[in-house]
């Protein structure tokens, strides 16, 4: 099947009524929550699994992508207002935002980074449609051996490069496969750390390992923060007309920030967060006047907002191509398919083509209608901003608790939303970074299972997964990555070595 | 999460303060608890021979390295950075309670009780508590959770009941 018929294809999937109707809530809500400090696209997406359950495999991977991308649009909008990140990949906005908006500027920021948004959305999904397919062929003779190396890198390239120690990145890492290992063994059928209750018999439920971890220790922090700013900028369909000079700078800095998200995105583990942090770094070190930045310079606002749109939308090549989440909110969304029976892997374009394009030309209709959303009905945003957190914060738990509830009908999952909202919390304030653990406990099973087939097929050789090529290669960078870690940590405890400061919550 | 300019954006801290890492202390440690539970746990699963790996092998594995790397950062920050253990109790207790909450009442009380209640422990999460904002959101989450998910989504629990 050509292009052309891939394409065709996939838009008329995304045209189906039910799908445009739920790419439209899901790009509505991703907005919403990233307007909002305190509810992540994350918790989000977990929080609306159970409901997915009603619906198609199409039309629930578009609402739940249209919550992820669209996140990356309405973040900005808290960044520029209150100097208040509504996600963490628009923390990097702040810097200059809030001064643009303080020099009366903020309709002109709202307006620029809703369109290097779009750019960069527009570019993402390019690449998406160029790459996902080649990666797609090259990834149909992986074998077991290929998928374990492919899932120990990336596990490890995701830890590596969290925020805060490596080290510790790893230890949640480890800590989620152990976790994925509760439950029976699909092998012998033995159940595992199960002792004796029924609801474990299945593992323990991704909705409440994925709400009691993210959604439940976002709420508690910012509870506990206390911050209830207004917003105190006007904010008129006037004041965003953008100056000459405005739209002059902001061209180059919109293609750097995309080309940087981009590659960024597909990369595992490396997410909008990272992209933004970068591209502020770039954007700051090719300008003319660095000392402009931190006070108000546009590319410092335009760059970072191109790039987490652009890593948002390639962030689903190796999801979709290879099965291989990059980050925990991937992860979540191959769980999400998951559950439909449907299997991720190279596979999946083949034999599911409607869902792989219709779920492209769904990014192409999101973006647009989130142009629209984050332009003209910009006004509405900002009244949100009103919302007392005190108010979210009650409405969000019981969101929660009836979401996990009602995915199997168990108090006891309920039970679970406990347990790893304490974990998480904990992990938290301990400064252990919780996507990790995530990826892990979501990848374990299936990490468990390449591993025992390639130690089948080898007849116990070991070395053999070393010698295939693509596996080699995988397990020689993981050997890298492991190294690498090591020796951050080792150079922190022998001198005073500098560790990176924690960022916000990683994607 | 507020940010000032310079601060929560370094990627790299110019100094290192001496102190403890408590946070790694505290994380490290429970690591190593959560591993050793997990090994003594994996050894009543076979871990068969390499070629052939049982359910206990990954589980034995992945339990010694997670206890091995618990000890190690405990270790590293006991000379690491200083950090402190932040914990907003209030919103803490508040928001874990009414969860706790829910999960004691949904099938004893009905859907409508257990949203009313759990919302209403989790506004108390709030500092300056506003009782009658409460009660209303409270109210109107029942309403809302009830139309949605029972009529909407047709879960099979009563809006109330009484049963224990």
């Amino acid at each position: 099947m050509d292009i052309y018929d891939s394409l065709a294809l996939g838009l008329t999937t995304a045209m189906q009524p039910m799908n445009l109707w739920l790419c439209f809530i899901g790009v509505l809500l991703g907005t919403f929550v990233g307007v909002l400090p305190g509810i992540g696209a994350i918790a989000t997406i977990s929080m609306l699994l159970p409901t997915t359950f009603y619906l198609e495999p199409v039309g629930a991977v578009v609402m739940l992508a249209g919550v992820y991308y669209g996140s990356e649009y309405g973040g900005s909008i808290a960044s520029i207002l209150l100097h208040l990140p509504g996600s963490a990949s628009s923390a990097v906005t702040c810097l200059d935002g809030y001064p643009m908006a303080k020099q009366g500027r903020a309709g002109v920021a709202l307006f620029m980074t809703a369109a290097a948004s779009f750019v960069g959305g527009l570019a993402g999904i390019f690449v998406l449609i160029l790459f996902a397919p080649t990666l797609a062929r090259v990834a149909f003779s992986f074998q077991s051996p290929e998928y374990f190396a492919l899932m120990l890198f990336g596990l490890l390239a995701a830890a590596s490069v969290s925020s805060g120690s490596p080290l510790k990145a790893v230890a949640m890492v480890l800590l989620g496969l152990l976790f994925g290992c509760i439950g029976t063994e699909v092998n012998s059928g033995m159940n595992r750390f199960t002792f004796g209750q029924l609801e474990l018999y299945d593992g323990i439920g991704l909705v409440a390992v994925a709400m009691g971890l993210f959604g439940l220790p976002e709420v508690i922090q910012t509870l506990g923060e206390g911050t209830d700013q207004q917003p105190r900028f006007k904010v008129t369909l006037r004041s965003m007309v953008p100056k000459w000079a405005d739209i002059r700078q902001s061209i180059g800095a919109t293609f750097r920030g995309t080309g940087i998200g981009v590659a960024l995105g597909v990369l595992p583990g490396t997410g909008g967060t990272i992209a933004t942090y970068i591209s502020y770094a770039a954007e700051k070190r090719l300008a003319k006047d660095p000392s402009r930045f931190g006070n108000g310079a546009i590319e410092g606002v335009v760059s970072p907002e191109a790039s987490n749109n652009a890593a948002a939308q390639t962030a689903f090549v190796p999801t979709l191509a290879l099965g291989v989440p990059g980050s925990a909110s991937m992860a979540i969304i191959l769980g999400a398919l998951m559950l439909h029976g449907i299997q991720p892997g190279p596979a999946l374009i083949t034999n599911h083509p409607d869902i792989f394009w219709g779920l492209i030309m769904s990014f192409l209709l999101g973006n647009i209608m989130l142009l629209v959303l984050n332009i003209p009905l910009i006004g509405m945003w900002v009244r949100m901003l009103h919302i007392p957190y005190g108010v979210l914060a009650p409405i969000v738990v019981a969101f929660v608790c009836v979401g996990a509830y009602s995915a199997d009908n168990s108090s006891f999952d309920v039970l679970l939303l406990v347990v790893f909202g304490v974990v998480g919390y904990a992990a938290r304030q301990f400064d252990f970074p919780v996507p990790p653990l995530l990826l892990g406990f979501i990848l374990g099973p299936l990490l468990e299972e390449n591993l025992r087939r390639s130690l089948l097929l080898a007849r116990g050789d070991f070395g053999m997964l070393f010698l295939r090529p693509i596996s080699g290669t995988l397990l020689v960078l993981a050997s890298i990555t492991i190294a690498y870690v090591v020796f951050t940590s080792f150079r922190q405890m022998t001198q005073d070595g500098a560790v990176p400061r924690p960022a916000a919550e990683g994607s | 999460m507020s940010l000032e300019s310079s601060q929560s954006l370094d990627l790299v801290s110019d100094e290192t303060s001496p102190g403890r890492d408590w946070g790694g202390i505290a994380g490290g440690l429970c690591l190593v608890a959560i591993g050793v539970f997990f090994c003594i746990a994996s050894t009543a699963y076979p871990v068969g021979h390499v070629a052939r790996i049982g359910p206990g092998f990954f589980p034995l594995i992945l339990s010694v390295l997670v206890a091995v790397l618990g000890a190690v950062i405990s270790i590293i920050a006991l000379k690491g950075p200083k950090t402190s253990i932040p914990v907003a109790w209030r919103p803490f207790v508040a928001i874990i309670g009414a969860v706790l909450v829910f999960y004691l009442t949904i099938d004893r009380l009905g859907l409508a009780t257990a949203v009313f209640l759990s919302v209403l422990i989790s506004s108390l999460g709030e500092r300056p508590t506003h009782l009658v904002r409460s009660l209303v959101v409270a109210i109107a989450c029942a309403v809302i959770s009830v139309a949605v998910f029972i009529y909407g989504l047709q879960i099979p629990v009563p809006p109330v009941q009484w049963n224990f």
